[in-house]
């Protein structure tokens, strides 16, 4: 905590050094938590980018935080993910991939045979916001359980409670899926 | 597809996490089975899911942040002198200023109100002080003296109504005294043997008043006399105006006279060679003449052959606010023939609280307080009606009525005697 509140202070005076810490601790964290909501990494890419540069909006407005940038960056993340969103609203409804898995696989390889391409993204569209949020800071970015809870300002609990419906919903789709494959090979 | 309990899920999840085998939880739930398969394998799949950004594109991503943060910042170096720079260096100057000229106002204001003892008064006396150093007109400093003078007055009387103990002083002018009671501008103070004066300062008197407050009583500490009391109240004590028809009346007159105040009636000696003349006796006969007993002789033997029945009705309204009450015309109206002359005289009215001597006067319910200071003292009654052929009953009736009104310590009367002494002869 007190590293990188010494980070920040020199952040703020612009250091080039401290904002290239800056960088290289959190562009990895940033970017898997917004590539899990997107459809492509290059736009991934370029979503990653803009937090970084709001941030330094926010170091030169002073409205930059003073103790820790890890919660900070997750909600810049999350407001840059919705205008993204918003700009894409009419691409919003995504086909689900066309390749048919093979039904003679086990439940692994069908599982990784759907998500493996870029279905994951439209299977996630179908969760809720929270549910969403929750997958992509436990499993993007990266926070356990306690972190995410407090990022999200929710009990461990009920963060609990929402991976493992959005996990759910995901299986299920995934069931119904595989379901419609084999009665269009059958 | 069979719908799981969202609970076994969710306990399956947390088991798993925890590190239990996919088929241990199977054998846990065997008739979920095939669910929870496929629930784990998503998550599992969630789990190893990395997805890596590109390192190029991780540089690319620096090299923008860092470009920026360097234009950044040499904008803020040019931005220094800005108007916009400069209002954020300005502002909270500007705003302590504001605040502490705010405060300030309200502070003056707050202090217009304090009293002796406040934790204000002393920015009071401050802001008077200087109001005087500012001002240069004599008649403005004169004016604002007055002024401030009168709140002096106004603080004294408001901290006796609170019970403090606290120093007050003031100037004003003394209203009364009645032994240790002293009434200044208004102000009830106790003076006692402690007070330290700097000579007499009589009803009238202008003085300084140093003292302090206890329990809703001023005790002086000094009285220092500013203006003593104007000269004319003493010369007008010399006048005879109201007191001649007194001594005329046989026998109010006898029970007045043995009284310590005799001495200040001695007018009456005068009388026997002014009958004719009454309204023309000098005042400085007052002081020479010996007192009471001569009037004795002379209203004795009047009252054998005429009979006559003078009724001196005299009202003497005084309306005196100022210091000295001349009551020197005395009219006698109506039928006053043959030699029967009402000499009333009625001069040299003190207006000093005391009616002493001789005198009959019928001080009305209007002299209350210290404020009605007649001093009736040289009434000179008939003492013209003697010796006009013997057998004169003269029934002195000399009703005189001072009707207070007598207010301050003297002034400039205004004396309306409406002597009327109407006189019958039964001859």
């Amino acid at each position: 905590m007190y590293d990188e509140m010494k980070l920040l202070h020199r952040a703020r005076s612009l250091d080039q050094d401290a904002l290239a810490e800056v960088h290289n601790r959190y562009y990895n964290s940033i970017y898997r938590y917004i590539a899990f909501r997107v459809n492509d990494a290059p736009t991934a890419e370029d979503l990653t980018s803009e937090v970084f540069l709001r941030l330094l909006n926010a170091l030169r407005d002073k409205t930059a935080p003073q103790n820790t940038l890890r919660g900070w960056l997750y909600g810049v993340a999350s407001r840059v993910l919705k205008e993204h969103y918003r700009k894409k609203k009419r691409d919003r409804f995504t086909l689900l991939h066309d390749d048919i898995p093979s039904t003679e696989q086990g439940p692994h390889r069908q599982v990784e045979d759907i998500l493996q391409n870029e279905n994951l993204q439209a299977v996630m569209q179908g969760l809720t916001e929270d549910q969403q949020n929750v997958l992509a800071l436990r499993f993007g970015y990266g926070m356990p359980i306690q972190e995410v809870a407090d990022t999200m300002g929710k009990s461990e609990g009920s963060i609990k409670m929402l991976q493992a419906r959005a996990i759910a919903a995901i299986s299920q789709r995934i069931m119904l899926q595989g379901a419609l494959f084999q009665g269009a090979s059958a | 597809m069979k719908i799981v309990q969202e609970q076994i899920l969710f306990d399956c999840l947390e088991q798993f996490e925890a590190g239990v085998s996919v088929e241990a939880l199977q054998a846990k739930y065997p008739h979920a089975a095939e669910e929870i398969e496929k629930f784990l394998a998503v998550a599992t799949h969630l789990q190893q899911r990395r997805l890596q950004p590109s390192l190029a594109a991780k540089q690319q991503s620096q090299k923008l942040f860092l470009q920026q943060a360097s234009q950044l910042r040499s904008s803020q170096r040019q931005a220094w002198f800005s108007w916009r720079h400069l209002r954020r260096m300005l502002f909270p100057v500007v705003s302590l200023a504001m605040v502490t000229v705010l405060f300030g106002v309200t502070f003056l204001f707050a202090s217009a109100s304090a009293l002796p003892g406040d934790l204000l008064y002393n920015t009071k006396r401050w802001v008077e002080s200087y109001q005087l150093e500012q001002t240069e007109n004599a008649t403005a400093v004169f004016s604002l003296n007055m002024q401030l003078n009168q709140e002096r007055v106004r603080e004294a009387k408001a901290v006796l109504r609170t019970n403090e103990a606290v120093e007050v002083s003031f100037e004003g002018r003394v209203n009364a005294k009645q032994g240790s009671n002293w009434v200044i501008a208004g102000v009830p103070v106790q003076v006692n043997e402690q007070t330290q004066m700097d000579g007499y300062a009589g009803v009238g008197a202008i003085v300084l008043v140093n003292g302090r407050t206890h329990h809703g009583h001023l005790y002086a500490s000094s009285i220092t006399i500013l203006q003593d009391v104007p000269a004319t109240t003493t010369t007008s004590t010399a006048t005879p105006t109201v007191t001649m028809t007194a001594t005329a009346t046989p026998t109010s007159t006898m029970t007045n006279t043995p009284t310590p105040t005799t001495p200040m009636t001695p007018m009456v000696s005068a009388t026997p060679t002014a009958t004719s003349t009454p309204t023309e006796t000098p005042t400085a006969t007052v002081t020479a003449v010996p007192p009471t007993p001569t009037t004795e002789p002379t209203s004795q033997p009047t009252a054998v052959v005429n009979d006559n029945d003078d009724d001196n009705g005299n009202d003497n309204h005084n309306d005196n606010s100022g210091s000295s009450n001349d009551n020197d015309s005395n009219d006698n109206g109506g039928g006053n023939s043959g030699s029967n002359d009402n000499g009333n005289d009625n001069s040299g009215d003190d207006n000093g609280n005391e009616n002493a001597g001789d005198n009959n006067n019928d001080n009305g319910s209007g002299n209350s307080g210290g404020d009605n200071g007649n001093d009736n003292d040289d009434n000179d009654n008939g003492g013209g009606n003697s010796g006009s052929g013997g057998g004169n009953d003269n029934d002195n009736d000399n009703g005189n009525e001072n009707d207070g009104g007598n207010s301050g310590s003297g002034g400039d009367g205004d004396n309306d005697n409406g002597n009327d002494n109407g006189r019958r002869d039964d001859d």
